[in-house]
């Protein structure tokens, strides 16, 4: 066994050595991951100690999985879990498909400048940042002054329901104002997938009399499928790590029954108390990120199962 | 063939990722080990060079508070006027104007073991926050300091009575003191909750000011229903103000304080100043929230008021035509060109309402000077930090960094004194003006000053005899300006004898305390809005509102308030 081993390392070794210009060039991502993704993983441990900056991260007290527990037995435990699954799932379903349906419309149109002018304005909002993007979204909704407000007062010469005060709307406003936003951006990687999709089947196609909507089903909608897989899983893979800025900014006292998420409340506790307790914070994130990591996985092996490709 | 290759790629990344890890982690470790044998090599050289030449390092590197009216601070008079008097060489790192970000990048500054500044200067630290860093070594304790006349001739020369309130203020549970204090005492501050009503609409509609709630609920339905700013749509906001407001824009607890009086919305004092109560669980906190969810149910109350920032506070404000009939607030400055904006024209400041059990009271809270200037215990400079502590505790020096250069900002000369008043005097409260501020810098850009974060002392007598006679703020009675002895008459003696002061808790129950302490106060500012808003309903929500706060912990932050409470003054005073 060892000898097959070292047989193989020295297999890699003279492959490395035959094509060490490529092996340089992965040299520089392999270090930024280990550096900014590996090495901060050591701070995980901060999740089993009770640290005191006085004695440093080596030098706290062990305590097990007692900063588990008490994250567990929180009284709003259950609302955090509760709104972060919703949100997470929501967006995902809401957002997914959304930018592949209008990539293949964008595909279909004629008028090629027409269609990059779109391409434009589409994704344009994504470069707003989320402070803006959120002071965006509160003054066009604004019961009062907003365009919201005026236009229902404009039909009804009444004022307008607030909707930022409605704790059940905190989602939608979230989810909606985020694919506005992306839609655009997230669509750039379909409509690329679509140019390259080879144009002899388009004309075998329409010679064989296939109507628009037939192409569109049978042609491109298959030659984005494995890219659509691909991005799915990703998705998937980032689904817990929903944005902690967004929602925090969003809070208000009406909806933070639905708009508390592991995200922020690890921001609160950890960092913005004024008392800092960064066990707590690092183990919820922990936590998060397991939960995050059992997703990835599930979603890797459905999709090997359904459409055969997946990403590891 | 080719799942078995995939496999062995896989393992030899983790492989490589591991082994690239682990030397990385050996890399961390002897560089730290080597930083540290660099550090101490670099000590002795300072000390060969103290000891040597004689050559001392005058340079003094402050962590401060920035604010955004300040356009320089290495070229600000201030640091010129400090560095010529010291004969020292100032440095700054700047931290975030914003409270909680300031304590976001401190805790990332001392958790992650870079070297730290000599002192700090900011408002932003709580009590618990402060005892922790003194427990964990960061800040020096600096109680020796502040008793020692010697040392400390400036601080020890302020009156006893002022000086044992800095001092009580900055003791921490363990009994050391990690602070240094300032203390600006103005009454303005003490009672923020000031109620503004539309005098304009109150005209026009003929209606007297309301003085109880019963009377305030007629004038509102009137404002809601008869137009009062006349443009034929009923867009009147009759009550308004922000929950998330921290300088008296909280309307919710002004109206509370009609049926029980509480300066924060957690705890409060029994009559006899003896016991520590959970206001938020008390039946008057109830009747309270019953009556602003009716006024709510009845359309008198704005939603905006718990979802609105302060942005969108001023935009409701200032709106055209006015639409507020009645707000809540410390600031008048919310309308924006107090002087001359014709909304505030319409405002007059009115009394607080008294509730149907015959309460008049208003959030008042004890005089506490500030705690801004720490110094960090791995500072090599503690003898040049004191020194600038004390610096800033001269009667002159704190006129200069408050108010900026004398004659050109502010003066004390008698020939300029002449005739002028203030309405303070004007009300009797004092003889004669001491001090006239010429040119306001206070919220102009400048590079004058540090704002207002150091140590410093100047007297309640000094801040009421000062003329402030920039421009539109000379005293007259129509002027907004002057609301200062007004407010005096209504609000300040609206509490009861005894009101809760500052807790300072031990390290062992802040740790104790520590997640009721984050989360109550949150969970109740949500669920006044709820059942205010008619999101939970008062009659069945109730008991499980009192027994949320239970399991969050309240019992045991309470008991910990209360023994915290008796080691006050104020107990052993209301104990006899």
């Amino acid at each position: 066994m060892a000898a097959k081993q070292e047989k193989k390392n020295h297999k890699l070794a003279k492959k490395i050595r035959a094509r060490w210009q490529i092996y340089l060039l992965l040299l520089l991502p392999v270090a930024y991951i280990v550096v900014f993704a590996y090495v901060p993983m050591g701070g995980l441990v901060l999740a089993f100690k009770h640290y005191r900056v006085k004695d440093g991260i080596w030098g706290s007290a062990w305590v097990g999985l007692e900063n588990f527990n008490k994250f567990f037995h929180s009284y709003n435990f259950g609302t955090i879990i509760k709104n972060t699954l919703t949100i997470s799932f929501y967006s995902l379903i809401a957002s997914f498909p959304i930018p592949v349906m209008f990539a293949l419309l964008l595909n279909a149109m004629r008028g090629k400048r027409y269609k990059k002018v779109i391409q434009t304005v589409t994704y344009v909002p994504h470069f707003i940042s989320t402070v803006v993007m959120v002071g965006l979204v509160f003054q066009l909704l604004d019961n009062r002054s907003g365009i919201y407000g005026n236009l229902y007062t404009l039909f009804t010469s009444s004022t307008a329901p607030s909707l930022l005060g409605v704790g059940t709307n905190f989602k939608h406003i979230y989810v909606w104002s985020g694919i506005w936003q992306n839609l655009g951006y997230n669509s750039i990687i379909y409509i690329a997938a679509l140019t390259s999709v080879d144009q002899a089947l388009h004309e075998a196609a329409e010679i064989d009399g296939a109507s628009r909507w037939q192409r569109l089903l049978h042609i491109d909608f298959p030659a984005i499928l494995p890219t659509t897989s691909i991005m799915l899983i990703l998705a998937v893979g980032r689904i817990m790590n929903i944005g902690y800025e967004k929602a925090l900014l969003m809070q208000n006292n009406l909806n933070l029954n639905y708009s508390e998420i592991i995200s922020t409340y690890v921001y609160k506790v950890g960092l913005a108390s004024g008392i800092n307790d960064y066990s707590l914070s690092t183990a919820v994130g922990m936590f998060n990120a397991v939960i995050n990591l059992i997703l990835l996985f599930t979603a890797n092996w459905g999709s090997k199962k359904l459409s055969g490709s997946g990403i590891f | 063939m080719k799942k078995r290759k995939n496999i062995l790629a896989l393992l030899m990344t983790g492989i490589m990722s591991i082994s690239i890890m682990l030397t990385g982690c050996g890399n961390n470790g002897q560089s730290s080990q080597d930083s540290k044998e660099g550090s101490s090599s670099s000590e002795e050289a300072n000390n060969s060079a103290d000891s040597g030449s004689g050559e001392e390092d005058n340079t003094l590197v402050i962590a401060l508070q920035s604010n955004s009216f300040i356009t320089d601070y290495e070229d600000n008079r201030l640091t010129d006027y400090y560095e010529e008097k010291l004969g020292i060489r100032i440095e700054f790192i700047l931290l975030p104007s914003d409270g909680s970000e300031l304590q976001t990048k401190l805790s990332l500054m001392t958790s992650s073991g870079e070297e730290l500044p000599d002192i700090l200067l900011t408002a932003a630290l709580k009590s618990e926050a402060i005892l922790q860093y003194g427990q964990d070594d960061v800040f020096l304790p600096v109680q020796d300091y502040l008793n020692n006349a010697d040392i400390m001739p400036n601080f020890n020369a302020i009156p006893d009575a002022e000086r044992t309130e800095m001092l009580d203020s900055g003791t921490m549970a363990d009994g050391n003191i990690y602070s240094f204090a300032s203390s600006q005492e103005n009454p303005w501050n003490l009672s923020p909750y000031r109620y503004y009503i539309n005098k304009a609409w109150l005209d026009r509609l003929g209606l007297p000011i309301p003085t109880s709630l019963e009377e305030l609920k007629e004038v509102l339905i009137a404002f809601r229903d008869k137009d009062p700013n006349g443009n034929g749509i009923q867009d009147e906001i009759p009550v308004y103000g922000m929950q998330s407001g921290t300088y008296g824009q909280n309307i919710l607890m002004a109206f509370m304080n009609s049926f029980i009086f509480c300066n924060d919305p957690v705890f409060s004092l029994n009559e006899a100043g003896t016991e520590v109560i959970p206001v938020c669980t008390t039946e008057s906190w109830k009747q309270g929230l019953l009556w602003m969810s009716e006024l709510y149910q009845e359309g008198l109350m704005a939603p905006g008021i718990f979802t609105d920032d302060s942005t969108q506070f001023k935009a409701v404000l200032n709106a055209e035509p006015n639409v507020v009939g009645l707000v809540c607030m410390g600031s008048y400055g919310n309308w924006t060109d107090t002087v001359n904006n014709v909304n505030f024209k319409d405002m007059e400041m009115i009394e607080p309402f008294t509730g149907p059990e015959g309460i008049c009271y208003t959030p008042y809270t004890q005089y506490l000077s500030d705690q801004v200037m720490y110094i960090f215990k791995d500072s090599d400079k503690v003898d040049m930090a004191i020194k600038f502590a004390d610096e800033n505790y001269d009667p002159h020096t704190g006129l200069i960094a408050r108010y900026g250069t004398e004659e050109e900002h502010w003066t004390t000369d008698p020939a300029q004194l002449d005739g002028l008043t203030n309405s303070y005097i004007e009300a009797g409260l004092y003889d004669e003006v001491t001090m006239a501020l010429l040119n306001n810098i206070w919220s102009v850009n400048n590079n004058v000053t540090w704002h207002d974060y150091a140590p410093r002392y100047i007297s309640l007598k000094d801040i009421c005899t000062l003329a402030d006679i920039t421009t539109g703020r000379e005293y007259d009675r129509e002027n907004p300006y002057n609301l200062m002895a007004d407010n005096l008459k209504f609000y300040n003696d609206k509490h009861p004898e005894y009101t809760l002061p500052d807790l300072k808790y031990t390290v062992d129950e802040t740790e104790a305390i520590l997640d009721a302490k984050t989360n109550i106060p949150v969970y109740i500012a949500k669920s006044m809005a709820e059942f205010i808003t008619g999101a939970r309903d008062l009659e069945t929500g109730w008991e499980q509102y009192l027994n949320e706060l239970d399991s969050m912990g309240l019992q045991a932050w309470l008991s910990a308030a209360q023994s915290a409470y008796e080691r006050t003054g104020q107990y052993a005073e209301a104990q006899k």
